[in-house]
């Protein structure tokens, strides 16, 4: 019998989704749309940013590129085949990725949903691991490490985290090292996969020509199994420094203009997760009022040429980390790191009056309703909020709910110059 | 499946075709103009559409259209520059939520039009009667800058310079950035010139995508964008040859990964009846997740992340790229020109192909999942005229015989080889 579903609607966004928890553990959401195809996206709370776990008398430390790494593999069937083909064969397109704090299985297709989706936990519940599918694998992600070092603004982002983070794991490439891929071995890979993949822990979310009904019974036909016992052990947790690590570092790469990544370590993390997504809205509000492309800085920034139109900004926040950054290409980075230091104490003085905040609120609003035109970025965003116990739709409220004053505050404790760091990725010849 | 297909209508003389649909939140309007690829006049096109963004007589500068741009919802202006096969398209596309979703009385469509048709033919001039010197001098140096940043990416100059190798200035390989020269040499005279000669007689096409009434579009439109004297006739695709050798190109850079990119020539372009083969074929090459060069370059030799090939429906050029090591090189082409040598034999299983047609099929019949696949689809195949909806091209692959595929492949050409080759032991800091 199915378990209680619960309905969240929105009649301002036209939307709705249901909720379930299948009796495996694995939390459902499911986003009925007119669509062709279905978009289904199983997510694994096991990022490139766990650092392992002690149990009773040991320590289970992981090394970088871990979950990346199982990833990779997981797509291995039992008889040697491999998943992709299979996905194919149904006309769907199946992928993954890795983030600081996921590991994330997707695929899209145009009607055989029972079959997709017994396909994707047949391999995210049976790990196939041999030595010589490991060794193998492990060229193809250092190649991967390698494009990503070849990438200029890859590049210097990775490193402007690095220099913020000093033990947060978030400083490591998600990939891990060309070191670390090589020592990583199938056990080390068995016990990490043992640890964090449980069912109970999952979420699953799928948008598009589907429904919860449909939804349960196709898991019901997999046979998913009981929930398993609870983790054991306790997660390895890093204490970080308030400040970043380093202020400014300038790397040597084949580029053609310089690329900068300016961080600003914010290090107030509110517990509460719906605190996290209010702080979330308010400090990309207060980017937008600040840095916007409507706005007087960037339009000084770029005629006076310090900046170029690929310049982009954003708030991150997550469990264990927050920041602001400005990534974009400048012949003049150090420049633009000053006056961005300027505007922050201007705007102290002297903030951007309510007419601003109300027309990048409306801007803001605009966005989030434009993303449900895709099941990618539908699922996306459902999923950061499930992740938190938060509902998707009751995004326009908390979003009314924020005051002026309240994005004002944040600059109190943010855009300091001492939470600011910067790494620069100039131009070989330039050296 | 709701439809995808567009209904034509005329505006003023010009094409307006709407896709009519009340299943997105947001709605495109494109409008576009296509004209022959020129290797010196491509590049001074792209410099003219980059000034004409910076600012128009109503909103004289960047920050004043997007803060206009801010007004209308946060609608999304974005110009764009493409070359599709001899021509270049360059339009002006605007994203917007739909009626359903913005406050009563705005009427976001009639607002596009007018900041749209502003930019395009109410440009910022100078007190000499030219393009303002500032906005040309500024998108002059963005474009060099892209240029370079073109030549320093080992992917996007192997891309480019196979390009080249394959075509060899049949008209088929112009860029959109040309060379420095054919960047620095067109002045502000020039460019107002061109501005006046050729964009404001050009006819323009114009696409939507949304719920509003058709009628009530090309009523906004042709309120805005009065008629024009001149038409040009169609552009025709003009013929080309197949490559007798194959073009090398071997270069070292100082990066972690090698690129190689090779290139091979069809006599198959969107306007033959045959290309549904050659789309399977690269599909069963290089494109599904069960792809040759996916199951038998990346997973079976694991030097390789991506290893994919790309078909370009208006030019018959099918390119192969793939990242690797310096050491692999030679091993990874090789790899790759026996997938095709052996595919050209017909040395693949029906399963394979099956596999192939699923998933491309899949992928042409998601397109009506979202407005801007619908937009990107029909973009290019108005321009070309061939009007074959997302339905008639399902069929057309369904019905594709194992020997069109064989055929489609032997027909392939090769006549490009570009390697960049990365040092393994790069130095970062």
């Amino acid at each position: 019998m199915r378990p209680d579903t619960k309905l969240f609607e929105s009649s301002m966004l036209h939307e709705r989704y249901e909720h379930f928890v299948h009796p495996s553990g694995l939390r459902v959401y499911v986003m009925p749309k007119d669509r062709y195809s279905t978009y289904a996206s199983l997510s694994v709370p096991f990022g490139s940013a766990a650092a392992g776990w002690r149990d009773d008398n040991s320590e289970h430390r992981l090394l970088p590129g871990c979950a990346h790494f199982l990833e990779h593999r997981m797509f291995a069937l039992p008889d040697g085949q491999d998943a992709f083909s299979v996905f194919a064969s149904y006309g769907a397109d199946a992928n993954a990725y890795t983030s600081f704090h996921r590991t994330a299985y997707y695929f899209s297709t145009p009607g055989r949903l029972e079959k997709c989706l017994s396909l994707l936990f047949q391999c995210v519940t049976d790990l196939r691991l041999d030595d010589e599918a490991v060794e193998n694998e492990k060229g193809i992600i250092c190649e991967e490490i390698g494009m990503y070092e070849d990438s200029p603004d890859d590049f210097c982002f990775s490193k402007m985290l690095e220099n913020m983070y000093e033990s947060n794991p978030v400083r490591n490439n998600i990939c891990g090292t060309a070191d670390s891929v090589r020592r990583m071995t199938p056990a080390m890979l068995r016990e990490a996969y043992e640890h964090y993949y449980r069912l109970q822990d999952m979420i699953l979310v799928i948008c598009g020509k589907t429904n919860a009904e449909e939804v349960y019974n196709a898991l019901e036909k997999i046979s998913l199994p009981a929930p398993a016992t609870a983790k054991t052990g306790e997660e390895i947790r890093v204490t970080e420094r308030k400040t970043p690590l380093c202020a400014y570092r300038e790397y040597y790469k084949q580029t053609a203009v310089p690329q900068f990544a300016i961080g600003v370590k914010d290090s107030l993390i509110p517990k509460d997760p719906a605190e996290r997504v209010r702080r979330d809205i308010m400090m990309n509000l207060l980017d937008d009022m600040l840095l916007s492309k409507s706005g007087q800085w960037y339009e000084q920034m770029t005629e006076s040429g310090y900046l170029q139109p690929s310049f982009s900004y954003g708030y991150t926040i997550d469990g264990t980390e927050a920041y602001h950054a400005l990534t974009g290409e400048s012949k003049n980075a150090s420049a633009v790191r000053e006056s961005f230091i300027s505007l922050a104490q201007r705007t102290r003085r002297d903030p951007p009056g309510r007419d601003v905040f109300e027309r990048c609120r409306r801007a803001v609003l605009s966005d989030f309703i434009k993303c449900f035109d895709s099941a990618e970025e539908i699922a996306g965003e459902l999923l950061s909020f499930a992740e938190d116990g938060f509902d998707l739709l009751s995004y326009p409220q908390v979003l009314a709910g924020i005051t002026y004053e309240e994005v004002v505050a944040c600059l109190d404790d943010t855009f300091r110059p001492e939470q600011i760091c910067m790494s620069v990725v100039l131009p070989r010849d330039a050296r | 499946m709701t439809s995808t297909t567009p209904r034509k209508r005329t505006v003023n003389g010009y094409p307006l075709y709407c896709v009519t649909t009340d299943r997105f939140k947001t709605n495109i309007l494109t409008v576009s103009f296509t004209f022959k690829g020129d290797y010196d006049l491509s590049p001074a096109r792209s410099l003219l559409f980059g000034v004409l963004k910076h600012g128009s007589a109503r909103y004289p500068s960047q920050r004043l259209i997007n803060l206009r741009l801010e007004e209308l919802c946060d609608t999304d202006l974005s110009v764009r520059n493409e070359i599709c096969g001899p021509w270049q398209g360059l339009s002006v596309c605007a994203e917007f939520l739909d009626a359903a979703f913005v406050p009563p009385k705005t009427d976001l469509v009639r607002s596009v039009v007018e900041l749209t048709a502003g930019l395009l033919y109410e440009p910022v001039l100078g007190a000499d009667g030219n393009l303002d010197a500032g906005f040309v001098g500024r998108e002059r140096e963005i474009l060099l800058d892209a240029l370079d940043t073109e030549q320093k990416s080992p992917r996007s100059y192997a891309v480019r310079r196979c390009r080249e190798l394959l075509c060899r200035r049949d008209g088929y390989d112009v860029s959109a950035l040309g060379n420095e020269t054919a960047l620095k040499r067109p002045d502000g005279p020039f460019l107002t010139d061109l501005w006046r000669r050729e964009l404001c007689l050009a006819s323009p096409s114009f696409f939507y995508v949304g719920s509003a009434d058709p009628a009530d579009v090309a009523e906004k439109i042709g309120s805005v964008f009065a008629p024009i004297a001149a038409k040009r006739g169609t552009l025709e695709m003009p013929p080309y040859k197949l490559p007798k050798e194959i073009g090398t190109c071997t270069e070292e850079r100082n990066v972690r990964q090698s690129v190689l990119a090779l290139g091979f020539r069809s006599p198959r372009t969107i306007k033959d009846p045959e290309i549904f083969a050659l789309m399977l074929a690269n599909e069963l090459l290089g494109v599904c997740p069960s792809s040759r060069l996916f199951m038998n370059v990346r997973e079976k030799y694991g030097n390789c992340y991506d290893c994919t090939s790309y078909l370009d429906l208006y030019a018959g050029v099918l390119a192969v790229m793939a990242g690797t090591g310096a050491g692999s090189v030679r091993k990874v082409r090789h790899a790759i020109e026996s997938e095709v040598k052996s595919l050209a034999k017909g040395d693949f299983s029906q399963t394979e192909l099956e596999d192939a047609r699923a998933s491309l099929l899949s992928a042409y019949l998601q397109i009506g999942d979202e407005p801007a696949s619908i937009e990107a689809y029909w973009n290019g195949r108005i321009r070309a005229g061939v009007l074959t909806t997302v339905r008639q091209t399902a069929s057309g692959i369904r019905a594709v015989r194992r020997e069109d595929v064989v055929r489609a492949f032997a027909e392939l050409v090769p006549g490009a080889c570009c390697q960049i080759l990365g040092r393994e032991d790069s130095d970062e800091t």
